[in-house]
């Protein structure tokens, strides 16, 4: 499944160590997740979103496309 | 050092010593029991003694059950795949080389099996890197 995780992630910062370190899961665990290799059960899903606070859907749904685009759009008016 | 760092080099660091201390434990039984065992007459002392490396490879196992049970769900679930595999290509070996024992090939021993199976763990883990 694709996500945004890496995208969310290299936004913060952090490496692939420091993220897995924040949700006591391995560098293994966050690169498979990445590369959409591994889809995380509910708690770690869960986890993830509430670490970036944004939802579960935001992160790993299907189409993140209109999340995009609203961010998109929040952004021209906060600038 | 790179593999030691993090959360997963915390669990390895305590399978590491979890590991050395019951691979410690072996040897000693091992070297003390061992050559009493040989050097006795009575037969139930000899299988008391030699049951001691027993306690050490017990410990081995803790230590290996341990850290499968700490490490997180992604590593669990693929040390699980890589034990499958290795399983299925371990059965396969032993029940083809039988039939070939059959056809007059020499006779191994079953303790071959577990070179057969660490083996398909290996080639299993390498074939994952590469594909």
């Amino acid at each position: 499944m694709k996500n945004r995780v890496e995208q969310l992630r290299v936004a913060e910062g952090w490496t692939k160590v420091a993220l897995g370190d924040r949700l006591n899961v391995s560098r293994q665990t966050i690169h498979a997740i990445e590369s959409g290799r591994y889809d995380p059960s509910l708690p770690l899903a869960l986890a993830i979103a509430k670490l970036f606070g944004r939802s579960v859907e935001q992160i790993f749904g299907e189409d993140n496309s209109a999340d995009r685009a609203k961010e998109g759009k929040k952004q021209k008016t906060a600038s | 050092m790179n593999v030691f760092r993090g959360v997963a080099g915390r669990w390895k660091i305590r399978y590491f010593l979890e590991y050395a201390i019951a691979v410690s434990v072996y040897l000693a039984f091992t070297a003390v029991c061992v050559p009493r065992a040989l050097e006795s007459a009575n037969r139930s002392t000899r299988v008391l003694l030699l049951l001691g490396p027993c306690f050490g490879i017990l410990l081995m196992s803790a230590a290996v059950i341990r850290h499968f049970l700490r490490v997180d769900e992604y590593l669990r679930r693929a040390t699980m795949e890589y034990f499958a595999v290795a399983a299925a290509l371990m059965f396969i070996c032993t029940l083809a080389y039988g039939f070939f024992e059959l056809a007059g090939f020499p006779r191994v021993s079953a303790w071959w099996a577990l070179p057969v199976m660490a083996g398909g763990m290996l080639l299993w883990r390498l074939l994952r890197v590469l594909l």
